[in-house]
């Protein structure tokens, strides 16, 4: 395919300013989602657009650019983004947690803990976190700004009295820095404690609702929920198929037309890493 | 044994391959050009240009053609292409008093100075499957029918008519200095104005506007519009460079105008007069013109001091669901995988009905 | 554009595509890391008093859609290069700019006057950007608040001590408030508007 001649991580130098200073505000006020000027991207909006733009913005040519979808590197469109970045950046690219500068990611934050220095990138379908409850943006961003919350706490409380819990198991809504209501993206419950004083930079990019908002490392990110229904994660009595992991989520795999099934690691680099671990002291 | 998906790079180019395969067809049947598809998918190509928000007959063609045909696609295609491109000057505003009219109609009267110029349009063609069409034609080029001629004069539009009588509201000239909104440089906030709606309809889809248009004719934010005026043809495209006395003419492109004029029987600041929507489209866009016509008059509820009740006349639900490129994106966007998500759910509804069944035994015990 | 002298066009960056990227990626760290002091790598040659970092800062981050407003030693050949390297125009008062440069941390303009941002759009608040003599990592101002684990200390020198009370009100209006960067040599803090001064214990 002839695509021509485009700039270094595809966007014009003058989008990629307007992109960084929106990333500058977005640190400065942690969790609060700033309005950017979204760019038609080459792939479709619900693709990752937001993600893609915040890496533009940020990558160098000395980034190593690790790039998730379900926690995998090898779904489809995490291997379309990791390619679309090595072509147009021409950075390394890596499936190695510990190895990346920048790691994209889609649904979930990698098992292995990051470091100072790394930043992850969130790609966000919807960022406002009172969107299913107020779908008018003139409301919510009046909500946002007098920290309006009530209507979550009743919806949230509502959920205990109907179902005797929260239910809400992905995209669990938390409180940044204790001020802004903040939608984590559609991570797994699972995933959001991860988000609490993270040493990394975490980034999230919306492209079609045209926010970005940021979580500066060792900032304070508390998931919602009340003194009598503590927030609690999700847990398995399996482990994983492959590896034995215990402590890592879990995806369910069918396996025949009977219905049979295994749970394995979402996350393919903590697994993989882990299977090495094991055959290694299999042949010692 | 379960062994993880691997390989989504080998199946990203194998189903690239297919779709190069698919997109040609049957390698037997000549291949399309592009001039093929700009010359007689000639209102496609229309569409895809206003859509794309870009006015180059070539590249939509060939978004046409590499897109296989579907509009939405290759709107999608010239827009991420549009992106990319510098932007080296702001035209002045095109004056479409001076078209070069080739179809210009109005349904308010019955003449008017110029005289209706009917020009090419489907309006009173029989939808009859033409086979003759159905082969290429014998005679070739020589059997094309010259259409009525354009007229060299400008012709005054019926809104400036009107407006001599102060039946119309005058359209009240902005401040040329000021910047216009821009919606590919800084997100809609809102209320938003005018500038910023029309630009957002204008690179509407058509589908919806037309959908939504029609709701305010049954009722749904009722207008009481006229198509006071539609004409189409060529207009001139002028920059005024920085420092210099004149301006420069860059080219004539091909629009489509709408100026719907709606009865308006006043409200307490306005007295009755005529109000008016707008619609424009580059190349022949009369469907797509009227419906934003219709549309933007809807929007204009509040400014009119008009109660908002149908979905047309509600500016967030319009504008933030109008862009094709959103739209498509995040409705298609579910066949991306979801599975974290789902197991999530999966975990959760397990454990509900755990707790219930645990829950059923006691409860009949206990009564 | 108006009488730029050749004199005024000192050079911007060597590689404006990658060096912009190079110092963005520094800044985004620096106000991340609060009181964490971060290194410039590539650094343009900017006019007299215009330092280095400040003008590596502001063509990096600034062009046509930032008004910046200059401090009074910094007009003319500071704002012609500005002007030149980025295309910035400049702010008709401090409150209506994006960026505000100023050349000596110890002449500070009047730091109530620049925009804060409203409760809906805190997000319009100014950058600051200060030119001060040191920069240290160790006992000064000891600072806390998101990007800085427990607390952090840093020295200043060369700022006047009203920037220190306007951080302090600046803290109080959170979300609103300004978001600063404090510049020496190749040398960048950031203090963005989250954070907290503790002073009693410095």
């Amino acid at each position: 395919m002839n695509t021509g001649g485009y700039n270094f991580a595809y966007l014009d130098e003058q989008t990629k300013r307007m992109l960084r200073r929106t990333i500058l505000k977005a640190v400065a006020i942690p969790g609060y989602q700033v309005p950017f000027g979204d760019r038609e991207m080459p792939m479709p909006h619900g693709w990752g657009t937001g993600g893609i733009q915040v890496t533009a913005a940020i990558i160098g040519p000395d980034d190593v650019l690790k790039v998730i979808d379900q926690g995998a590197d090898d779904t489809t469109n995490a291997v379309s983004i990791r390619k679309f970045f090595a072509k147009t950046a021409g950075v390394a690219t890596t499936t190695r947690t510990e190895d990346a500068t920048i790691v994209q990611t889609r649904h979930r934050i990698p098992e292995k803990p990051l470091h100072e220095g790394q930043i992850l990138v969130y790609q966000v379908p919807i960022p406002e976190p009172l969107r299913w409850l107020e779908p008018r943006e003139t409301e919510t961003r009046k909500m946002h700004a007098l920290s309006e919350y009530g209507i979550m706490h009743v919806r949230l409380y509502e959920d205990i009295a109907t179902h005797g819990r929260i239910a809400t198991s992905y995209d669990y809504p938390v409180q940044v820095n204790d001020r802004y209501m903040m939608r984590p993206s559609p991570i797994p419950k699972f995933d959001n404690p991860k988000m609490d004083m993270n040493p990394a930079l975490q980034l999230f990019g919306a492209g079609r609702e045209k926010r970005i908002y940021a979580v500066p490392p060792y900032t304070k990110v508390k998931s919602l929920d009340f003194d009598d229904y503590p927030f609690e994660v999700q847990s398995w009595d399996q482990s994983c198929a492959l590896c034995g992991a215990g402590d890592s989520f879990l995806d369910e795999i069918i396996t025949s037309d009977r219905g049979d099934r295994m749970f394995v690691c979402s996350d393919s680099d903590y697994c993989q890493d882990r299977q090495a671990a094991r055959s290694k002291e299999a042949a010692e | 044994m379960y062994v993880s998906v691997k390989g989504g790079e080998k199946a990203i180019e194998a189903a690239h391959a297919l779709l190069a395969e698919e997109r040609r067809g049957d390698p037997a049947v000549p291949e399309l050009g592009l001039d093929q598809i700009a010359e007689q998918l000639s209102l496609g190509v229309a569409r895809v240009m206003s859509e794309g928000a870009l006015y180059d007959r070539e590249l939509a063609a060939l978004a046409i053609k590499q897109a296989r045909g579907d509009l939405v696609e290759a709107i999608f295609l010239l827009r991420a292409y549009r992106t990319t491109l510098p932007r080296l000057a702001t035209s002045l505003p095109v004056d479409t008093d001076r078209m070069a009219v080739r179809r210009r109609i109005s349904a308010t009267f019955k003449d008017i100075p110029g005289g209706q110029v009917l020009g090419p349009t489907f309006d009173y063609t029989h939808r009859l499957l033409d086979f003759d069409l159905a082969q290429p034609s014998a005679q070739g080029d020589a059997a094309r029918p010259s259409g009525e001629p354009a007229p060299a004069r400008p012709l005054p539009s019926v809104a400036r008519i009107l407006g001599e009588e102060g039946l119309l509201e005058r359209e009240v000239p902005g401040d040329d200095a000021a910047p216009v909104a821009d919606l590919t440089r800084a997100p809609l906030s809102f209320p938003a104005e005018r500038d910023a709606r029309l630009q957002a309809l204008a690179r509407g889809d058509e589908g919806f506007l037309l959908a939504l248009g029609y709701s305010t004719q049954r009722g749904y934010g009722r207008n009481h519009p006229f198509a006071g005026e539609i004409r189409m043809g060529d207009v001139t495209v002028e920059i005024q460079p920085d420092d210099l006395p004149f301006t420069v003419e860059i080219g004539d492109i091909e629009v489509t105008e709408c100026q719907m004029v709606n009865s308006f029987k006043g409200s307490k600041t306005k007295p009755a007069q005529f109000t008016r929507g707008y619609g424009l489209t580059f190349g022949h866009g009369e469907r797509k013109a009227m419906a934003m016509a219709l549309v933007d008059r809807a929007l204009r509820c509040r400014e009119l001091g008009e109660e908002a009740v149908g979905p047309a006349q509600d500016e967030e639900f319009v504008l933030y669901h109008c862009d094709s490129l959103e739209a498509s994106g995040f409705v298609q966007h579910l066949k991306l995988p979801h599975y974290v998500d789902f197991q999530s759910e999966l975990v959760m509804v397990r454990e509900m009905r755990k707790a219930a069944a645990e829950a059923a035994p006691k409860a009949e015990a206990a009564e | 554009m108006n009488q730029i002298t050749l004199q005024n066009l000192a050079p911007g960056f060597q590689d404006p595509q990658l060096d912009s990227q190079l110092v963005f990626r520094t800044a985004l760290q620096a106000l991340a890391r609060p009181g964490q002091i971060q290194t410039l790598d590539r650094l343009p040659e900017p006019p007299a008093p215009l330092g280095a970092a400040a003008a590596a800062l502001a063509l990096a981050l600034c062009d046509l859609e930032t008004p910046v407003a200059l401090s009074e030693d910094l007009r003319g050949a500071t704002f012609d290069y500005l002007a030149f390297h980025t295309g910035a125009p400049l702010a008709a008062t401090v409150g209506a700019a994006s960026f505000v440069l100023v050349g000596n941390g110890n002449h500070l303009p009047d730091l109530s006057a620049i925009d804060f941002g409203d409760a809906e759009d805190p997000e319009r608040a100014a950058t600051l950007i200060i030119q001060v003599e040191h920069l240290e990592a160790g006992p000064g101002q000891r600072l806390r608040g998101p990007g800085i684990s427990g607390h952090i200390d840093v020295r200043v020198d060369g700022i006047a001590d009203a920037f220190w009370d306007a951080l302090k009100l600046n803290r109080k209006r959170f979300p609103l408030g300004f978001d600063t960067f404090l510049v020496t040599g190749r040398s960048v803090l950031g203090l963005p508007r989250t954070v907290i001064l503790d002073a009693e214990e410095a």
